[in-house]
């Protein structure tokens, strides 16, 4: 996946804050972060055509609210934000629809990884979806970050408005977990 | 570390998810097409005319004539009241002429002053009566009779 941390995105700032040339830029920022955005996302919600429809909402999202964006922080961590924001809303959403506790999220989340078309016949990888989809929420945001997009504790801590040690624990915790689920299939 | 601690090392950061083929292409052009307008930031900004000079004066323009005319009407209402009639004595010929008549003087302003304030004044401007040389037809004037 790219790595959106090498992104110099200073410019492509500039060009958004300029009337003229905002929708241009904004269409290259759809195609810069389109893919990170919608793995971060699917990683939380894994069904594709919701996070399909999570990511256009970031996006809609990051549209009508440009003028919000102060710069102080990168534009992909405003970004994440947004996404993670969505998402959240979102499983809650889906939680008050299905009438779920946290606890049948789990298995709803295992049922949707299982029933997935959209995937690449990695058995291993399958598995290692189904033990993060065992983790608390915040473990499994952290974990995620942390290991797929190898993102640092700083940009995560502005994204989740945690503190580095916190999610350090959060990320070693889940860690632990995960080896558990694995000791557990044999 | 054995192999199922290893786990995260073997799965290589694959989440095995895939997307549709071309997917992100055909999102980034359904995105371009329906992102609505933002007319806070696409209005054309209001182009603003350079001040001309007496776009600049006009206001201090305005304030003087109002001003002036404000005098005018005062000016006017002066005029029509007739309140500007001159009061001093010499424009008051019944007073000028009492003035000038010196028995009217002597009869009605200077018989007026006693002698007693006369050497009030007198002492009160260190004026020693004794001092003053008497004037020969004063002093001759009883004789006369």
């Amino acid at each position: 996946m790219a790595n959106d941390s090498n992104i110099d995105d200073s410019a492509l700032v500039a060009r958004l804050r300029e009337p003229a040339t905002c929708r241009a830029a904004f269409n290259e920022v759809v195609r810069l972060y389109s893919e990170p955005l919608y793995r971060q996302i699917r990683r939380l919600v894994e069904a594709h055509d919701d996070a399909a429809d999570i990511l256009q909402n970031t996006f809609l999202k990051a549209w009508s609210s440009i003028e919000n964006f102060r710069g102080d922080a990168k534009l992909s961590t405003w970004l994440y934000k947004i996404a993670i924001n969505e998402s959240i809303t979102h499983l809650a959403r889906e939680r008050k629809r299905l009438n779920l506790s946290l606890d049948d999220e789990e298995s709803h989340l295992v049922g949707l990884i299982e029933a997935d078309e959209n995937i690449d016949g990695d058995k291993l990888a399958l598995e290692l979806r189904k033990a993060i989809a065992s983790l608390p929420e915040k473990q499994r945001i952290v974990f995620n970050m942390k290991y797929y997009d190898e993102m640092k504790y700083e940009q995560m801590s502005e994204i989740l408005g945690t503190s580095v040690g916190a999610l350090k624990a959060s990320y070693h915790l889940a860690v632990k977990k995960i080896e558990k689920h694995f000791a557990g299939l044999e | 570390m054995d192999e199922k601690t290893d786990i995260l090392s073997k799965v290589n950061r694959n989440d095995g998810m895939t997307v549709p083929e071309g997917f992100f292409e055909a999102f980034a052009e359904r995105m371009a097409a329906e992102l609505p307008d933002r007319p806070e930031a696409e209005r054309p900004q209001i182009v603003v005319p350079q001040r001309t000079l007496w776009g600049r004066i006009r206001p201090y323009v305005y304030m003087a004539a109002m001003f002036a005319g404000i005098w005018c009407m005062l000016k006017m209402f002066t005029m029509m009241t007739g309140s500007s009639v001159d009061f001093s004595v010499d424009q008051n010929h019944i007073l000028t002429d009492a003035l000038s008549d010196e028995n009217f003087v002597f009869d009605y302003i200077i018989d007026d002053v006693n002698s007693r304030e006369v050497f009030d004044d007198m002492y009160g401007d260190s004026i020693d009566v004794e001092d003053l040389t008497p004037v020969d037809s004063l002093l001759d004037e009883p004789a006369a009779e």
